[in-house]
C-alpha cells in the first residue's frame, strides 16, 4: 500500500485520534471528535512532504501526534525505525533533538519573558549538548547569524521584532539543535506575502545546507507545490490523495482535490475561471457518517459511496488515492 | 446628482460613486504623528470592484474606515484631503448625516464575522436590526425582508436559519449573512475588509463567486481590500496597491500583473512562486527589510530604503502618481523625466 522508498525516516501508520466530548449531567463522552482517522504514509530522508487541507482536516494533530505531543488513539510512527510511542521517556527526549517543530503563530510561540539568547539556547540546555557557557554562546550566535538575524538581537525580547523576525527565531531555535526532520506547521500563514518569501527562501536552504527533512503542513496550495516534493490531501481526518506534487497538481484523481485545486485563486486575471465550486460547508469532524467523508459534498455521487469508505490504494505508480470513482 | 442606476446593465455606467482626493488620517500617539493614510487618491465607478492591496500596515484598513469615519477619534483625525461621495464631502458632514450614510449607503464586511456578530441575539434579530434602522418596515416586514436578504445572499433553509445563534454556523455562513446585512439596504458601495482571508479555500471559492454575483445583480460599487494577490486578480477590475499609507500604483487589473511598475509590487508579485519558480524550486524574490515605522516615514520615497532600483530623487523628494499609459498610474521617480537626468545612482 505504501511504497517502499529507500532511506525512510520517518514511518506513519493507520494514525488515529479520537477526542471525546463530554455531554450530559454525569458528563460521560457523548460523541467524538476524529480529528486523524486512519492516516499512513512514509517519508524518505531529504524529502519535503506537504500536508494540504481546509480546517478540521486533521493535518496540524497528524503534526502533533508524530512528535508524539499528544498520545494516540490508534496507530503506529517510526522514526529511524524506532517505535515513538513506545519509547522511554530519556529515549524520547533524545528523539526530540532529531525530530523538531515550527509553529505557525510567532506571537504566540515564543516566551515573552525570556530573551531571544535565551530562547535559542534552551534546547542545549536542556538536551546538554554543550559543555561551556562559552560554545553555547557560539552556538547560539552561529544559528542566529544563519537566519538572518545580529548577534545585538540576542539580548532583545521577541516584542520586539516583527513576525517574520520571529518566525526567523522559531527556526533557529529548532536548527540549533541541528535536527535531521523538522515539523513545520503552517510556518508562514502569519506573515505577510513578502516576509513569507524571505522565511521561505531560508527554510530551502537550510534544507539543502543540513540535508533536512520536512513535513510541511499548510493551507496555501501555491506555498505547498513550491516547497514540497510530494503531497498529501487530507480531509476530515484522512488522506484523500497521496502523490508526488506535479501529479497532483496537474493530475489529481480525488474529485476533492480537484475541487480544492480549481477554488484557489491564481494571481492572473486572465486565467480561466472554471470553478468547480463545491456546495456546502465542511462538515464537522463529530461523529462521522459512514461511508467515504466527502460524499455529501461530492460531485460524483453514489450508492457506495455513502455506505462503504473507500480504502486508499495506488492507482499509479506512487499515487494513491482514497475513493471508489477517482478522476480520470 | 447621480442617475438612478440601471439593474440590468450597471457595469456600463461610468458614474464616479467615490472620489477619495489626498486624504490624510493621522494617528497621535505616544511615539508621535503615525501617518497610517497620508495622501491617498482614487475612484470608484459604479458596479465596478476595485481592489486595494497592500501588506500589514500599509493603511489599507485604515482608509475604510476614514471612509465610513470609524476610526477611534482620539486619538485618530482626518488631517486633510477629501472624500466625495454622492456630491458631498463625508469629511465634512455631521455625525448625524454620517449615521444615515453608514449602513445604509455605505456598507462594510469584516474579516471575523464572529466579531462582528453579537453572539447573544439570533442572526435574524441582527439583520432585523440594520434593516429597521435605515428603513422604515414594521417588524414584520423586516423579517420577511432578513429572509429574503438570506435566500440572496445563498443561505439555505433561511426561515429557520434566522432563528440561529452566530456560534450555530460556520464561518462562510456567517459571512454571508454580514453580507446580507450590508447588501439589505441596497448600498451604492460596499466596503469588504479582507473578507475571505479567515475562510477556507473552498468557502473562499463560494463568498467570491457570491460577491461577483450580487455586483451583476445589484450595480454595487465594492472597495475589496485584501493582501491576497490572487483574490485581487479574481475580483478586482482596478486596483491601488498601498505601501506606508501611500498609494504607489494604480492600473487595471490585467495591466497590474502584466506590467507593474513599481519595485514594490514586482517585489510582491515576485514574492509569490510563479510558474518557473514552482518547476524549478528557484528562490523567490525577497524585498529586503521590513516595512517602516508609520511615525518614522524615511523622507522622499518610503520605500527607498528597501528599493533596488533607487535613484538619485528618492530619499529627496516624494513622488506623485502620474500617468504611465493608458489606464496606469505609478509614484516612482524611475519614470519620471527629471530622475533620468539626476543619474542612477542611489
Amino acid at each position: 500500500m505504501i511504497p517502499e522508498n529507500e532511506n525512510v525516516l520517518l514511518k506513519v501508520e493507520n494514525l488515529k485520534k479520537y477526542f471525546p466530548i463530554a455531554g450530559g449531567i454525569f458528563s460521560r463522552p457523548v460523541a467524538r471528535v476524529h480529528a486523524v482517522d486512519g492516516v499512513s504514509f512514509k517519508i524518505s530522508a531529504g524529502e519535503t512532504l506537504g500536508i494540504v487541507g481546509e480546517s478540521g482536516c486533521g493535518k496540524s494533530t497528524t503534526g502533533r501526534l508524530i512528535l508524539r505531543l499528544m498520545d494516540p488513539t490508534e496507530g503506529k510512527v517510526w522514526f529511524e525505525g524506532k517505535d515513538v510511542f513506545s519509547l522511554e521517556r530519556k529515549e524520547l527526549q533524545r528523539l526530540r533533538q532529531d525530530m523538531t517543530m515550527i509553529f505557525q503563530d510567532p506571537y504566540s510561540s515564543l516566551d515573552t519573558r525570556m530573551s531571544v539568547g535565551r530562547i535559542v539556547s534552551e534546547p542545549l540546555k536542556i538536551h546538554s549538548l554543550t559543555r561551556s557557557k562559552k560554545e553555547t554562546a557560539e552556538r547560539v550566535a552561529a544559528v542566529l547569524d544563519r537566519v538572518g538575524l545580529r548577534p545585538e538581537h540576542m539580548n532583545r525580547y521577541p516584542h520586539q521584532f516583527s513576525g517574520g523576525q520571529r518566525q526567523r527565531i522559531a527556526i533557529a531555535r529548532t536548527l540549533v539543535l541541528k535536527p535531521k526532520l523538522i515539523i513545520a506547521d503552517e510556518p508562514v500563514s502569519a506573515l505577510d506575502v513578502s516576509v513569507q518569501a524571505q522565511v521561505l527562501n531560508l527554510l530551502m536552504e537550510l534544507q539543502k545546507e543540513n540535508r533536512l527533512t520536512y513535513v510541511f503542513i499548510a493551507h496555501d496550495l501555491r506555498v505547498v507545490q513550491y516547497v514540497s516534493n510530494r503531497v498529501a490531501v487530507m480531509y476530515l481526518g484522512r488522506v484523500m490523495e497521496l502523490a508526488r506534487v506535479e501529479e497532483i497538481y496537474s493530475q489529481p484523481r480525488h474529485p476533492y482535490t480537484v475541487a480544492l485545486l480549481s477554488a484557489a485563486t491564481l494571481p492572473d486575471p486572465k486565467a480561466k475561471k472554471r470553478r468547480l465550486t463545491l456546495r456546502g460547508d465542511v462538515p464537522s469532524p463529530i461523529d462521522l457518517p459512514p461511508g467515504c467523508p466527502f460524499h455529501l459534498r461530492c460531485p460524483t455521487q453514489s450508492e457506495e459511496c455513502s455506505v462503504a469508505r473507500p480504502e486508499i490504494r495506488e492507482i499509479s505508480p506512487e499515487h494513491f488515492v482514497s475513493c471508489h470513482y477517482p478522476v480520470s | 446628482m447621480l442617475k438612478a442606476l440601471s439593474s440590468t446593465n450597471p457595469a456600463a455606467s461610468e458614474e464616479v460613486i467615490l472620489r477619495v482626493r489626498d486624504l490624510r488620517t493621522y494617528f497621535d500617539t505616544a511615539q508621535g504623528v503615525a501617518k497610517a493614510v497620508d495622501g491617498v487618491n482614487f475612484e470608484i465607478r459604479a458596479g465596478e470592484t476595485l481592489g486595494v492591496v497592500g501588506e500589514s500596515g500599509c493603511g489599507k484598513s485604515v482608509t475604510a474606515l476614514s471612509i465610513m469615519r470609524l476610526f477611534p477619534s482620539p486619538p485618530g483625525r482626518i488631517d486633510g484631503g477629501e472624500i466625495w461621495f454622492k456630491g458631498r464631502d463625508l469629511t465634512k458632514v455631521s455625525k448625524r448625516e454620517m449615521r444615515r450614510i453608514r449602513g445604509c449607503e455605505i456598507c462594510i464586511v469584516f474579516q471575523e464575522p464572529m466579531t462582528s456578530l453579537n453572539p447573544v441575539y439570533t442572526v435574524g434579530e441582527q439583520v432585523v436590526e440594520a434593516i429597521r434602522l435605515h428603513q422604515n418596515l414594521s417588524q414584520k416586514e423586516a423579517v420577511e425582508k432578513a429572509i429574503e436578504m438570506f435566500e440572496l445572499v445563498g443561505i439555505a433553509s433561511p426561515e429557520r436559519r434566522v432563528r440561529e445563534y452566530p456560534h450555530q454556523l460556520s464561518g462562510g455562513i456567517r459571512q454571508r449573512v454580514m453580507i446580507a446585512m450590508a447588501l439589505s439596504c441596497r448600498p451604492s458601495l460596499l466596503i469588504a475588509d479582507e473578507p475571505t482571508t479567515a475562510l477556507d479555500v473552498t468557502i473562499q471559492a463560494q463568498i467570491l463567486e457570491l460577491m461577483n454575483d450580487l455586483k451583476s445583480k445589484l450595480g454595487t460599487a465594492i472597495l475589496f481590500i485584501t493582501h491576497d494577490l490572487g483574490v485581487i486578480a479574481e475580483t478586482a477590475q482596478q486596483v491601488i496597491v498601498m505601501y506606508a499609507g501611500r498609494v504607489v500604483e494604480q492600473a487595471n487589473a490585467t495591466t497590474l500583473f502584466e506590467k507593474p511598475l513599481h519595485p514594490y509590487t514586482q517585489g510582491l508579485m515576485g514574492s509569490i512562486p510563479s510558474e518557473e519558480a514552482l518547476l524549478t524550486k528557484s528562490r523567490l524574490t525577497e524585498i529586503k527589510g521590513v516595512v517602516p515605522s508609520l511615525t518614522a516615514l524615511p523622507p522622499g520615497c518610503s520605500f527607498h530604503p528597501r528599493c533596488s532600483k533607487r535613484v538619485g530623487a528618492c530619499h529627496k523628494e516624494r513622488p506623485q502618481l502620474i500617468e504611465f499609459g493608458a489606464d496606469h498610474r505609478v509614484a516612482c521617480w524611475l519614470y519620471t523625466e527629471p530622475a533620468k537626468d539626476m543619474g542612477r545612482s542611489a
